[in-house]
């Protein structure tokens, strides 16, 4: 008895024993596991934990190993220093990132305006102004004057200015309002285009016109709205007219005399396309002579578009310059039997001669005005565990695209918003696989609720990435239409278009989103969500802040790790531009951005609360004005007279 | 007697084919309707007449194809047909080019003054169709813009130069539905 | 201005292609099975009216006769009805289904849009930059099947062409599929068989139906873009048709690519104008466009008033589009 009770008492202890070594094991061993976990995560958000991603096998956070940087001053790049920013998209990469902290996530909420500059022109203002040195430049919308201000002096003071005197037809010409995208900086020139399809430049200290080319035709439909991009001594530029049966194209002009020196365009034999045995692109579909004449009815790629009216990069050391085409021509796809190569796509040419190298179509046969114009942000970024250059497009039909730029393999293509009108992207061939209830052809019927719409999950607003993060942030539209096409003639001058179309909101009801995005992965890491339109470009900074606005006038700080919003200001019109950033002559960082809400953003005017339109530019610094004005005897002698002035004119007219 | 009849028919066909006369058009699906004459519509400047005359010429000339509803569908195929309703909005509510529906008419908004705007083009890219649409077609474009109810009937023509027809809006114009065509 | 086309009357009952062959075989069958039933029917009637006045002559005799011969009579009628029945059935049946589909796959396809009062057709190849656009008059190769896609732009239509096929609706909204097969070289006649309008009398299609090789010759004859025009004449002539007609019409290679009218790229090759109402001279060119009103009233072409030198010059480079 004794023996057996002992026993089963041992067998107890035993147990005991047992139960508690697994408890400190397991324990011990949690702990371990979660401060592993904790040093994986850090830097991570919480959202990126518990979303899918198939495309990407790294466990590490892709995003942490995105080296992308464009270390400050990196003259490669085409950065010049810290402080300005020459070219539209600040460097060759089209990062919009600035390395300058001075503002940043712990003081953002000081954010005050600094001072203003309207310029007049109550149209869309999509552009951003250019500082270099000592001297800010700004260009108007149609008719697009160029102002240089003093930062110098208070207040800004108008250095110069400059008239183009372009031709007013090109009024009647523009679809999507008389914008300007933006102007840039090169060998002691400001350089852009007017409407009129003119490519002006001037001399910054001056002011006086240099040289001045004409790329196009006005009165046949071909406007000019994109921001030209300068490498070593060629000029690019695009042209505008995707839906005036235009044919796309971009030509190259010689920075210093403005000659024409070579054109490429988006359509035709391969002679017009600049496409020589050179061309590789990656996929089979695309690979043969001729596809830019052969993939169209005959003679129809001569008004199918393929317009190159968006952003510009450069890679430096492959030396390509990438860049997007328009929708096809008409929007009427049911006319243009074919894949209509080589629109909606994204070519990727030779710097100086203009030569193809690759190219990818996203949209083939497009029937919904997805343009392939986005900007193609140049990064470095780990693909499933190796380090490869690769360009991120964020394009209009809702997928985000993740690109070899030396080759044109598609690594990831994921949707970034609400789109519904293809199912996916076929893995081998890389080609949409269309949801046939959502295709508008045949035309004089209604199509309802087709997302995205024509202006897509993103339009042009570029997009920026932060080093820093190894995330883009991205401006994101929800909206959705409903389409009826028709049969349309080609009358020279006139639209090539034949769209009816009303559009709303997408699912949840707000238009607009502002998020993180992971290319490595193709994961959205947080959005803010908008009721309006986020139609404004994207900026980010050194000091971890992301600054986007919205189509009713908002301009908000975001922190750029966590998405949450430190700070926010309502400005005089919608915010349709990129801001930028810059360091003034006093030594403060500065941001500025143009509001005059237009563009494509007219879509939505009719929601109640939507802004008039507005010409003004606020620069922000933290607490406003940076230093205070001394009043010298001469100034005050000035205001005397002026006041004077003002008394007697009293009671005129 | 028939060498009579032959000298007057000759006479006549003479006389119909000279310019300036008003056009007899068979107008198909319309019937047979006269245009305004190019010799009237001539006279219509784009400004106000230097000297201070009043610009009444556009008050006296109506468009033929004002009440016939066969003609105004015509108008609304042509509109469509010729692009107008990609830059003018599928509604003509605007878009590229402006609003066609509401009383605010930059060169006028009689009947002549549109005619013409159509026929002639405008600086800021409306496009010139004079030598594409036969004018039987631009009048039948015409009885469509004016049944959006945004244009001057031709006796208000005058009245819309001076600004007197503040306060009227699209809707009241087309109220005015009937008296489109009144001199 | 000159004579129309002359008055060709396409019989449904003589046919040169499939599947109107078919068709028209059923035609006869019926025919001949319904005459013979009649004349059957009509001789055992007229037999039995004279059978009564013999027997009645006869007396008792014809009482004694058997009726069981009378009932074995029907049993016989009705069989061969029942037989003639289900074979005119089944018949039917394999001439239906034989309209319905070719028996081999066809490789060519044709897209036909009806308009008011015209046919617009649309060759596609599998290269896009192969296929062409022509109006109403077709050529097709002898002995291979044709598909054809119906298209309706306006109101509705149906095409009909009754020496190779039978009639097939046109409704915008909707495609309708037909197809058919010359069996002999020719020019096969249709017509538009809904009514669609004031012109709907003037709204004919021509089939011809060519050697394979004569065939492929015409195709690419149509892809080819318009000859330029070799001297100033027909260059004034190309000016004032693009100024004019080109909001409407569409020349390839011109300029002009209006798509509100027929093309007419090629308008030389064409033995017929205005969807087959007028010949295509030169004269009759003038006619038409000096008043299409005139010729067809009511059609959707205005009358342009060219001045008397411009409408020659439009003419002759016209007839320059082979």
């Amino acid at each position: 008895m004794e023996g057996a009770v002992s026993a089963s008492l041992r067998r107890e202890a035993e147990a005991t024993r047992a139960r508690w070594r697994g408890t400190v094991a397991v324990v011990v061993v949690g702990t371990l596991l979660a401060a592993c976990g904790t040093r994986e995560s850090e830097g991570r958000s919480p959202a990126a934990d518990s979303a899918k991603g198939d495309v990407s096998s790294s466990t590490a956070s892709s995003a942490e190993n995105v080296t992308g940087a464009r270390a400050a001053g990196d003259a490669k790049w085409g950065v010049r220093s810290d402080g300005e920013w020459t070219m539209p998209a600040r460097d060759y990469a089209n990062t919009r990132y600035s390395p300058l902290d001075e503002i940043n996530t712990g003081n953002a909420s000081r954010l005050r305006v600094a001072w203003t500059f309207s310029d007049g022109e109550p149209h869309g203002h999509e552009g951003s102004p250019l500082v270099a040195g000592n001297t800010m430049y700004v260009v108007t919308p149609f008719p697009n004057t160029a102002y240089a201000l003093d930062l110098t002096k208070p207040g800004a003071p108008i250095k110069w200015k400059y008239d183009p005197n372009p031709s007013p037809i090109a009024v009647g010409k523009a679809c999507c309002d008389v914008v300007i995208r933006g102007w840039t900086l090169a060998d002691g020139k400001l350089i852009y285009n007017t409407l009129d399809d003119h490519t002006v430049a001037v001399d910054t200290a001056t002011g006086k016109e240099v040289w001045r080319t004409q790329t196009a035709d006005v009165e046949n439909g071909t406007t000019t709205t994109m921001a030209p991009l300068v490498v070593k001594n060629l000029v690019y530029v695009g042209n505008s007219g995707g839906e005036m049966g235009v044919q796309g194209q971009l030509t190259a002009l010689d920075l210093k005399t403005g000659k024409i020196v070579w054109r490429a365009y988006s359509t035709g034999p391969d002679s017009m396309v600049r496409i020589d045995s050179n061309f590789h692109p990656y996929y089979k579909w695309m690979q043969g002579k001729n596809l830019g004449a052969t993939t169209w009815p005959a003679d129809a790629w001569k008004h199918g578009a393929g317009s190159v009216w968006g952003w510009i990069s450069y890679d430096p050391d492959l030396d390509y310059i990438y860049y997007g085409t328009s929708n096809t021509g008409p929007w009427n796809g049911a006319q243009r039997p074919g894949l209509n190569l080589w629109t909606s796509g994204v070519f990727a040419r030779k710097a100086d001669d203009g030569m193809a190298r690759w190219a990818y179509v996203f949209t083939p046969h497009n029937e919904w005005d997805y343009d392939g114009v986005n900007e193609n942000i140049l990064v470095d970024q780990p693909i499933n565990g190796q380090m490869r250059k690769v360009m991120v497009q964020f394009n209009r039909n809702g997928f985000a695209y993740t690109i070899d730029r030396q080759t044109g393999q598609v690594y990831v293509a994921k949707p970034f918003g609400h789109e519904n009108w293809a199912s996916g992207i076929d893995t081998t061939t890389m080609m949409p696989i269309v949801n046939d209830q959502k295709r508008t052809e045949p035309p004089g019927r209604w199509v309802n609720d087709i997302c995205p719409a024509d202006i897509g999950v993103k339009d042009e607003q570029p997009a920026a990435f932060s080093p820093r993060t190894g995330l883009f942030y991205v401006p994101v539209e929800n909206i959705c239409m409903n389409y009826k096409g028709r049969e349309v003639s080609y009358i020279a001058g006139t639209p090539y278009w034949g769209a009816d179309m009303t559009r709303h909101a997408g699912p949840g009801g707000n238009y607009g989103e502002f998020i993180a995005w992971d290319a490595g992965t193709g994961r959205k890491m947080w959005s803010v969500p908008e009721r309006f339109l986020v139609y404004s470009g994207v900026l980010v900074t050194g000091g971890d802040l992301a600054f986007y606005g919205t189509a009713d006038g908002w301009f908000r700080a975001v922190d750029a790790r966590t998405g949450k919003v430190l700070w926010s200001e309502k400005l005089g019109s919608g915010i349709i531009s990129a801001p930028m950033t810059y360091r003034a002559p006093d030594g403060h960082q500065y941001v500025a951005v143009m509001t005059g809400i237009g563009g494509g953003a007219m879509t939505i005017k009719a929601l109640p609360g939507f802004p008039a339109r507005g010409s003004t530019m606020y620069v922000f610094a933290l607490d406003g004005v940076s230093k205070p004005v001394p009043e010298t005897p001469q100034q005050g002698l000035q205001s005397k007279t002026s006041s004077d002035a003002g008394n007697k004119n009293k009671g005129k007219h | 007697m028939s060498c009579s009849r032959v000298l007057v028919a000759a006479a006549f066909l003479a006389m119909v084919s000279c310019k300036g006369e008003p056009e007899l058009v068979r107008g198909g699906a319309t019937g047979e309707v006269t245009l305004p004459s190019k010799g009237d519509l001539s006279q219509i400047p784009l400004g106000d007449f230097a000297g201070g005359t009043p610009n009444l010429v556009a008050t006296t000339i109506a468009n033929p194809y004002a009440n016939s509803a066969a003609a105004t569908k015509e108008g609304e195929q042509l509109f469509q047909q010729m692009n107008c309703a990609d830059c003018h909005g599928y509604d003509a509510k605007g878009g590229m080019g402006p609003d066609l529906t509401d009383a605010f008419w930059r060169y006028g908004g009689s009947p002549a003054e549109i005619y013409k705007s159509i026929y002639e083009g405008r600086p800021k890219g409306m496009p010139a169709w004079g030598a594409s649409l036969p004018p039987q077609q631009i009048w039948k474009i015409v009885s469509y813009v004016q049944s959006l109810g945004g244009a001057f009937p031709p006796r208000l023509a005058n009245a819309g130069r001076q600004g007197n027809l503040g306060g009227l809006d699209s809707v009241n114009l087309v109220s005015m539905k009937g008296v489109q065509d009144e001199h | 201005m000159s004579t129309e086309v002359a008055q060709h009357s396409p019989g449904i009952m003589h046919v040169f292609g499939a599947p109107a062959l078919s068709e028209a075989a059923l035609g006869w069958w019926l025919t001949v099975i319904s005459c013979a039933v009649v004349a059957i029917v009509t001789i055992v009637l007229l037999a039995a009216l004279m059978r009564r006045r013999d027997a009645q002559e006869g007396g008792d005799e014809a009482h004694r006769r058997k009726p069981v011969a009378a009932v074995s009579w029907i049993y016989v009628g009705v069989s061969i009805t029942v037989v003639i029945l289900i074979g005119s059935f089944i018949g039917t049946m394999v001439t239906l289904a034989h309209a319905s589909r070719p028996s081999t796959r066809s490789p060519l396809t044709l897209d036909v849009t009806g308009h008011q009062w015209w046919w617009e057709v649309r060759y596609s190849d599998s290269l896009a930059s192969d296929g062409f656009v022509t109006a109403n008059e077709v050529h097709i190769p002898v002995g291979v099947p044709v598909r054809l896609r119906l298209h309706g732009a306006d109101v509705i239509h149906s095409w009909w062409i009754p020496e190779l096929a039978g009639k097939t609706d046109v409704i915008p909204g909707q495609v309708n599929e037909a197809w058919f097969e010359a069996r002999t070289p020719g020019e096969y006649h249709g017509q538009c068989a809904e009514y669609c309008g004031m012109e709907h009398a003037k709204m004919a299609a021509i089939v011809f139906a060519d050697p394979p090789a004569k065939y492929e010759q015409w195709a690419a004859q149509q892809r080819a873009t318009a000859t330029a025009p070799a001297d100033s004449a027909t260059k004034s002539g190309e000016f004032v048709f693009v100024r004019s007609c080109g909001a409407c019409h569409a020349v390839r290679g011109s300029g002009a690519e209006g798509r509100v009218g027929p093309d007419l790229t090629h308008l030389a090759s064409r033995t017929t104008i205005a969807a087959g109402t007028l010949v295509n001279t030169e004269g009759n060119l003038l006619g038409w466009i000096g008043d299409p009103q005139i010729v067809k009233p009511g059609a959707l072409m205005p009358k342009i008033a060219l001045s008397g030198r411009d409408a020659a010059a439009v003419v002759a480079y016209l007839r320059t589009l082979k």
